[in-house]
């Protein structure tokens, strides 16, 4: 077991709950992926396990081991972490920003390891030929892919990924999950925050739903059903299975505004 | 193959940095010879290389050593402090118009000082001759200095943790600061006895004029080791480029980072002001010189505004002390002459500009 979440708590100094007795296990090898809709806690959990927030109450191991326990040098080498948006103050080009993912193992000066692992993501990901650009030149799409080599770059067990689809196009959706479900091969794991239902039964090996903060079903694909759906997000769905793909299909929210 | 093509490119890249660093220094260097030898007495960069040695001439190698060498060394003091400052204050605020003096921190500084000398009496009045105070407590001074320079920046950084502050937003927070100390500045001169005023009135416009070996000595203590410490948190500062969630993922202290460094830049610019008065927008300015030329890895950054930012201010300074000689020019005006349009080019480009 990579990570065991036991009845994590958070809230926003003072406010109403944003987590409540949230629960969770991963295994390695897996892809998580948590849904759930807008404000329901999604991108706060991800943020609690990467130990950029400090949840009040409950317990999260890594390893075994509470993240506690861990120094921040020690979980920035085994978590890494793509936000939803990066709010840059100042240029800095490809290579640079995937160099940054090394800074847990750099005390001044970067090795040639270092150099090494970055220049393999690269041509990894395919950035080649814009390594030296700056990122904010870039498409949605190609930063996206230089913010998840960043994160690979830290040589992480588990990958924390917050709406890493969000703003992409098709082709560029599957590029970036394809790169993930890569890496999760390889023996790492990784946790997605995601809207896209589809993309998430593509993908993913276990599903979490969250609803106001509390986890309200989780398991395997087979989480994703009818009821579920409708309780959850509060639309009607349809789910069909097109050779072994299960693909959710939206009808009408149940008791939604509707336009005769 | 191709790996070590990526790799070759990024040295190639950063070897550029490095040359830039070198080229500033022998920049620097040339500048400093030519400051020592240009003045009212005529001297040359012979006979300057001859004082170093402390050969030459008597009078020569009294005025190079007495004189010229620690205006020169506090003109190269000030600039790197100020640069490395404002440095430092654009990265933490991740705000491209940060520095000591868009922040109101300079004028809180010239604020403590000068109320240092007229409500706690840090300057005594027994000089020879009348016109002048006497500024025999430049600890008392520079601490005051210090402390009206955390006000300000306590108040600055408390407005940044709102969630809708802009990089404008605090500039303009920093102007009202700012006229708030320079209003506190002008009422304590109302207070002030004539000699007291004509020692506080200094520190509105910055002059490396009283430049003394003593000052150059507590300048030295207090700027070298912050110096050092930038360079040394330089992955810090580069994450935090990235923003807070990036550097906290990255295993970044991001509040220790943020307060230390604005602690320390503060009390850089503080024991500046405290020393020269306010010399405005050569924080601004030298980090975005040097950003243009070799990008924004704070790695290179913070070292190469260090010494730009000490050539930059040197070359000023001499400017300013020989454009209309005899008269010298505080070397403030010019800075303000050079800085002011490029902060308004910087605000009417706004976040297009990066």
């Amino acid at each position: 077991m990579i990570l065991e979440i036991k009845d994590l708590n958070f809230s926003y100094d003072g406010h109403e709950k944003v987590l409540e007795d949230v629960s969770i296990s991963l295994e390695r090898g897996n892809i998580l992926a948590i849904i759930g809709p807008n404000g329901s806690g999604k991108t706060t959990l991800l943020k609690c396990i990467g130990n950029i927030l400090i949840p009040q109450k409950g317990s999260i191991d890594l390893d075994g081991e509470s993240l506690d326990s861990y120094e921040r040098q020690d979980i920035a080498r085994k978590i890494g972490y793509v936000p939803q948006v990066e709010s840059r103050g100042f240029p800095s080009t490809v290579y640079d920003t995937i160099l940054m993912g090394r800074k847990p193992y750099i005390s001044w000066e970067p090795s040639e390891k270092d150099l090494k692992i970055v220049s393999q993501i690269i041509r990894k990901l395919g950035l080649e030929s814009i390594s030296m650009k700056e990122i904010n030149e870039l498409s949605g799409g190609q930063r996206q892919k230089v913010f998840v080599g960043r994160a690979l770059a830290q040589q992480p067990n588990l990958l924390l990924l917050d709406e890493p689809t969000s703003d992409l196009d098709l082709k560029h959706k599957l590029e970036v999950l394809n790169i993930i479900r890569h890496q999760v091969d390889q023996g790492i794991s990784a946790i997605l925050a995601i809207h896209d239902l589809n993309m998430a039964l593509r993908y993913s090996d276990r599903i979490v739903m969250l609803k106001e903060g509390s986890v309200y079903d989780s398991g395997g694909l087979d989480v994703v059903t009818q009821e579920n759906i409708e309780s959850v997000y509060g639309v009607k769905v349809y789910i069909t299975e097109h050779e072994s793909w299960l693909t959710v299909t939206p009808d009408k929210p149940v008791d939604g505004m509707t336009i005769d | 193959m191709r790996e070590d093509k990526i790799t070759d490119k990024y040295q190639e890249y950063i070897s550029k940095k490095v040359l830039f660093l070198l080229v500033s220094v022998v920049f620097l260097i040339i500048c400093l010879l030519i400051s020592i030898s240009i003045g009212s007495s005529s001297i040359t960069i012979h006979d300057v290389l001859y004082a170093f040695l402390r050969k030459g001439e008597e009078w020569k190698v009294q005025i190079i050593w007495q004189i010229r060498i620690p205006r020169v060394l506090s003109a190269i003091l000030a600039g790197l402090g100020l640069s490395i400052a404002g440095v430092a204050m654009q990265s933490i605020l991740r705000n491209p118009l940060g520095s000591p003096y868009t922040l109101g921190v300079s004028q809180a500084a010239a604020f403590g000082a000068a109320s240092a000398v007229i409500v706690l009496g840090a300057g005594s009045t027994q000089s020879s001759s009348a016109d002048s105070v006497i500024l025999n407590n430049p600890y008392l001074i520079t601490i005051s200095a210090f402390f009206w320079a955390l006000v300000s920046t306590a108040g600055i950084l408390s407005l940044s943790k709102l969630r809708n502050a802009t990089p404008e937003t605090l500039v303009l927070a920093g102007i009202a600061i700012g006229s708030l100390f320079t209003a506190g500045m002008t009422s304590l001169q109302y207070f002030a006895s004539d000699i007291e005023l004509a020692a506080v009135i200094f520190w509105t416009f910055g002059d490396l004029g009283k430049s003394t070996w003593r000052d150059f000595g507590i300048m030295v203590v207090v700027l070298i080791p912050i110096l050092i410490y930038f360079i040394w948190n330089s992955w810090n500062y580069n994450a935090l480029d990235s923003g807070d969630e990036t550097a906290k993922s990255l295993g970044v202290d991001v509040e220790k980072t943020r307060m230390h460094g604005m602690l320390l830049s503060s009390l850089a610019a503080a024991v500046i002001v405290s020393f020269f008065g306010i010399i405005g927008f050569v924080g601004l300015v030298v980090p975005h010189i040097v950003r243009k030329v070799i990008g924004g890895d704070e790695r290179y950054l913070i070292p190469a505004s260090a010494i730009f930012g000490a050539a930059f201010l040197l070359a000023s300074d001499t400017v300013a002390r020989t454009i209309i000689a005899p008269i010298i020019l505080p070397v403030g005006i010019l800075t303000s002459f050079l800085g002011a349009p490029l902060f308004i080019y910087l605000l009417v480009k706004g976040r297009s500009y990066w």
